[in-house]
């Protein structure tokens, strides 16, 4: 399942994470890596908030397009 | 004793460091890079500690200018020891650089900061635990409260004099290829599995630093290259695709072991409130209501707020020009000579201080006040998709809210943004929030021309400054399909919870620290241009005086854009500072020899329509005074951010030319439905 179909408070894994190398490393560093629990907490068109890591990080949708999470 | 203080953004790193070093702090620049480097000190126990504030950053693999100078400084610098400030409430994602740093020294001190909000929500953290396992002194604090600092000076001897070998990272498979690269690796302070870690990686950057440091040819020998290759390629075979990723996960993991480990969550719910108070900031029309209501209030503060400390200090200013007049005659300096003095540099100098120091005083706190809380990156949040649109990202609104104090300001602040490419968009177009400096200006032609009441003025001028933001947004699409072609960057941006302001501090350091600012800026800048100035408005070729010369070349064009000779020419010379415009106009108007306030609104009215003016002529000027070129403290600044000479000219011919055209456009509309 995709990341970015993930509803509100709607909490998962990620299962593995493929970007660009720019992004990922990115949102590695800021915490999106395999095993992780992520939920989103707010959604906007292009862009949401997801709480990982006790932390509330937004992304652009479109950065996290490859991003799966465990169903 | 150097120490080096790191962490994540948003720990409060800040409100630790000068806890440490009280008011003992000087600012300057990282050398080679354009960083801001805060240095403070602080004697203990008869020993000087030097405390080096590094800028925040989420991991030791740098992504932008600021991150480098952290990485820099952690891997190569000889420093005494490191204070690592945390997150209590975000502990498990401040153990990524936690770990990443223990592993190259054992020299460190962990902070973990901000327990009072820890304890609010319920987070239990065993600190002798966590010691243990990182076997480095861990310390609690509340900086706000000063609770635990002396703890860290105390414990800072444990670290310095210590010989403990530094916290292993357990790299699991990956152990046996690092050791078959090992023994190319000379020996040095860094742990040679770093070394060798980098190498598959192919970190060039950071070869090179590291071959800078040591003398050494890592980076570079074809036959290391090889056997990287090779070792790679072995691990290939095992199935792992990408290296970067693995290991990343690698230590994630070891920091999620750990926090299972030493911290309790006792409320599942402990973000309930932050979530409920982000339901409104950033819904679609809550949240842009509560930003436009917020621009709104500021201004309306700033603006009222202003008025009294403007007016006194100009009074007492003037008082004091009586003193300096009389005393630099009865010394005999030539008249001409003090005429060029009191009344040329020092009004133009104290006409600046007066009437943008008060603003100021009163913007910036407010701002800082809003920055603590934690609101300002959802504006961020809010705006990224409409900055998306235009090529660039939601932290421009960042930069343009600090451009409303200063737009000096707003350009410094652009470091935010990593993409060097929307850096540029943001500098070159935050002169088109009107700052501290044109509100007088902007308020002052409204409530002559078109509504009396400031708090209706107010809103008129929020009016006035969307329209400015929303050229800024069209010409940052213009410049992002144009010149500054490019792919939009990826965003990511922390929303941290939010904290309750230390109003007292927050005001006493930003009022300090403005005007400092203001006071310096006053001295360089308006003191030649108040010569200047009075050179213009005193030379005459002939019968008539320079500034008369100029404003009658210039009447011409200045009539095709709905202005005249003498307001285009108070902008021209208002290039050192955009608060001395309107005094310049009632110069050129009355014809005299010095800048002069008329002392009520009615007269000034009275001054400029009989000069000409129409309503249209005010909103061609107030326009104008959006869109025009950036005043030269402002200039100068972006010269020294970009570092081209190119960048600073468009800088300056961008919004001229936007404000030409429009301008022009707008005269043709306003004359022909008959204003």
């Amino acid at each position: 399942m995709k990341l970015n179909d993930l509803k509100l408070n709607d909490e998962k894994t990620i299962k593995c994470l493929k970007a660009s190398d720019d992004i990922k490393r990115r949102l590695m560093d800021i915490g999106f890596t395999k095993g992780v629990k992520v939920k989103p907490v707010i959604i906007k068109k292009n862009i949401r908030a997801y709480m990982i890591k006790n932390t509330v990080i937004s992304v652009r949708c479109v950065d996290t397009l490859d991003i799966e999470v465990e169903v | 004793m150097r120490i080096g203080l790191v962490g994540n953004p948003n720990v409060g790193k800040s409100t630790i460091f000068n806890s440490l070093t009280g008011s003992h702090v000087h600012t300057g620049n990282w050398p080679g890079k354009t960083v801001e480097k805060c240095v403070g000190y602080k004697i203990y126990n008869g020993v000087r500690y030097e405390i080096e504030d590094l800028p925040g950053t989420y991991s030791l693999s740098s992504h932008s200018k600021e991150e480098e100078v952290t990485r820099d400084y952690v891997y190569f610098e000889d420093y005494d020891a490191l204070i690592i400030v945390c997150d209590a409430c975000a502990l498990e994602r401040n153990l990524n650089l936690v770990l990443s740093i223990l592993e190259i020294t054992s020299k460190a001190i962990i902070c973990v900061n901000l327990v009072d909000e820890a304890k609010r929500k319920k987070i239990k953290i065993d600190f002798n635990k966590l010691e243990d396992i990182l076997k480095v002194p861990v310390i609690p604090t509340t900086a706000r409260s000063k609770k635990g600092i002396c703890d860290i000076f105390k414990r800072l001897n444990e670290v310095i004099y210590s010989k403990n070998r530094p916290f292993k990272i357990d790299y699991d498979f990956l152990e046996e290829y690092l050791n078959k690269l090992n023994i190319y690796i000379p020996n040095t302070n860094i742990d040679k599995d770093i070394i060798s870690l980098h190498l598959l990686l192919k970190d060039c950057m950071f070869l090179n630093s590291f071959d800078y440091k040591y003398s050494s040819n890592i980076s570079r020998n074809l036959y290391l290259k090889e056997k990287v290759d090779n070792v790679l390629g072995e691990i290939k075979s095992k199935g792992v695709d990408d290296l970067e990723v693995l290991v990343k996960e690698i230590v994630s993991n070891q920091c999620m072991k750990i926090a299972l480990e030493t911290v309790k969550y006792e409320n599942k719910n402990c973000d309930y409130r932050d979530r409920k108070i982000d339901r409104f900031l950033t819904g679609r029309v809550t949240g842009s209501i509560i930003m436009l209501l917020l621009l709104i209030i500021v201004l309306w503060i700033t603006i009222v707020g202003a008025n009294y400390p403007s007016d006194f200090l100009y009074s007492l200013f003037f008082k004091f020009e009586k003193v300096l007049y009389n005393f630099l005659t009865f010394v005999h300096v030539p008249s001409i000579v003090v005429d060029a003095l009191v009344n040329g540099v020092y009004r133009v100098l104290s006409w600046v201080v007066a009437v943008m120091l008060p603003p100021m005083a009163i913007f910036f706190p407010l701002f800082t006040i809003l920055e603590d809380l934690g609101y300002l990156p959802r504006i961020a949040f809010n705006l990224d998709g409409i900055y998306e649109k235009c090529g660039s990202c939601g932290k421009q609104a960042l930069t343009m809210v600090e451009g409303f104090g200063c737009n000096a300001v707003g350009v410094t602040g652009a470091r935010i943004i990593d993409s060097p490419r929307e850096r540029l968009i943001s500098i070159l177009t935050n002169v088109f929030i009107p700052c501290n400096g044109r509100f007088p200006l902007l308020i002052s032609l409204i409530t002559m021309f078109l509504i009396e009441s400031t708090l209706f003025g107010t809103v008129i001028l929020t009016l006035f400054i969307l329209f400015g933001i929303f050229i800024t947004f069209i010409i940052s699409k213009l410049l992002s399909t144009t010149i500054l072609k490019g792919v939009p960057s990826s965003f990511t941006l922390e929303l941290p919870p939010f904290r309750r302001p230390q109003v007292g501090k927050v005001i006493v350091r930003s009022i300090f620290d403005r005007t400092l600012f203001v006071l310096k800026r006053a001295v360089l800048v308006s003191m030649p241009a108040g010569l200047i100035i009075w050179v213009f408005a005193n030379i005459k070729v002939g019968d008539v005086t320079l500034l008369k010369m100029f404003s009658n070349y210039l009447n011409p064009f200045a009539n095709l854009i709905g202005l005249d000779g003498v307001i285009l020419m108070a902008f021209i010379l208002g290039f050192p500072a955009n608060e001395i415009v309107i005094p310049i106009m009632i110069m050129g108007y009355m014809s005299l020899g010095k800048i002069t306030d008329l002392n009520s609104i009615v007269e000034l009215k009275k001054l400029f329509v009989e000069s000409g003016w129409t309503i249209s002529t005010a909103i061609c000027t107030m326009i104008f005074s959006i869109m025009h070129f950036p005043c030269m403290t402002t200039l100068l600044t972006i010269k020294k951010e970009t570092g081209s000479k190119m960048w600073t000219f468009l800088s300056f011919l961008i919004p001229t030319l936007t404000g030409i055209i429009i301008c022009f456009i707008l005269n043709i509309l306003l004359k022909s439905i008959g204003i």
